[in-house]
């Protein structure tokens, strides 16, 4: 972190990479390496306590999902934060359950219903996660 | 059309089958026909559907009664009871069961059909037998054959007897070896035989009101 000592300049990220001879601003890479920076930063403010995550997915390339939910993961434990994370992408949902496979325990997917003025919890066990990934039934 | 008007059965013999009898009977298509082969079984997929259903959706479900039909029925009556529907009969209605959703819960609307007819333990060929035309000399000419094989050219168990059956009697139609959906497009099978109506009838109840 850079900047930030007078009024004139804010603090800003900067990145030292084998890739440029001189550090670059964070800001310069995508959107999916400033998210990942974010989700962990957050993380680490959150030791001990508890970390909500509003579209899990925004910025992330449905590639780098499960990666993500596999730091995610790790981070959380090593810290001891519990997460919430919310989603409505099938990427995301997908993600999330090929990075749990490897702790089941420590992630469970909860589906929101609406119905009238409630909203009722429906809790995905791992088998059922399993069929419906499988079998191309909508979980969202 | 999503998932959310949908009728699971067991293989593309099922669905052909029915879809050919819906055909013929002008039930709207309002809800799609899914096959399920092999794993996961139909009957984990129906009950993570049902765990997944949502306010208003319909989940129709056509399995074969292998072997018993009480087994059969007990093990769609546990599926059930898991998800929350808490007053399953338990023995199922001949006519083909529907389960209206327990109040207050966001379950689907549910159907059960176990082939051949709700009673008798079988499979969609059971079914299939009860759709040959009454007066029918090739069914006993094809019946008549089978039994004569000798025992030692006989490889078919007795459960397969009926799919012998109906296999045979489709080799030896106008146009030999068509598909059970086609057989009946064809003629071959009677789309209008009872087990037929009632099949059809239950399929409308269930999506109807």
């Amino acid at each position: 972190m850079i900047g930030g000592e007078d009024s004139r300049s804010s603090r800003r990220a900067i990145v030292r990479s084998n890739r440029f001879p001189v550090p670059v601003p964070l800001r310069s890479y995508g959107d999916g390496v400033n998210r990942l920076f974010g989700i962990i930063l957050s993380l680490v403010n959150a030791k001990g306590g508890l970390l909500l995550i509003d579209e899990f997915e925004n910025g992330l390339h449905y590639s780098v999902q499960e990666t993500i939910w596999k730091a995610i993961f790790r981070l959380a434990n090593q810290l001891d934060v519990q997460v919430f994370a919310t989603s409505h992408s099938y990427d995301a949902v997908k993600a999330f359950k090929a990075a749990a496979t490897e702790s089941p325990e420590d992630g469970v997917l909860i589906r929101l219903t609406r119905k009238g003025d409630d909203i009722i919890p429906t809790v995905l066990a791992e088998k059922d996660i399993s069929i419906a990934t499988e079998s191309g039934i909508e979980v969202r | 059309m999503a998932d959310s008007r949908l009728v699971m059965v067991e293989g593309a013999d099922d669905l052909h089958v029915l879809t050919n009898l819906c055909m013929r009977h002008g039930v709207p298509k309002s809800f799609k026909i899914e096959s399920n082969e092999g794993k996961p079984t139909v009957l984990d997929v129906f009950s993570t559907r049902l765990l997944l259903s949502k306010p208003d959706d319909i989940v129709g479900l056509v399995m074969d009664a292998n072997g018993s039909l009480e087994r059969s029925w007990q093990s769609v009556r546990d599926r059930l009871a898991d998800r929350g529907y808490d007053s399953v009969p338990s023995a199922p209605d001949a006519a083909g069961i529907i389960i209206d959703p327990p109040p207050n819960t966001i379950l689907a609307r549910v159907g059960v059909w176990l082939m051949p007819n709700n009673r008798d333990g079988g499979a969609l060929e059971d079914f299939l037998l009860a759709l040959m035309p009454n007066e029918s000399a090739l069914r006993d000419h094809a019946r008549e054959s089978i039994d004569r094989i000798p025992p030692e050219l006989r490889l078919f168990t007795e459960p397969k007897h009926s799919k012998a059956l109906m296999h045979t009697y489709l080799a030896w139609q106008e146009n030999p070896g068509r598909p059970y959906g086609t057989a009946i497009k064809a003629g071959y099978l009677d789309a209008n035989a009872p087990p037929a109506l009632a099949l059809v009838d239950w399929i409308k109840r269930l999506f109807g009101s």
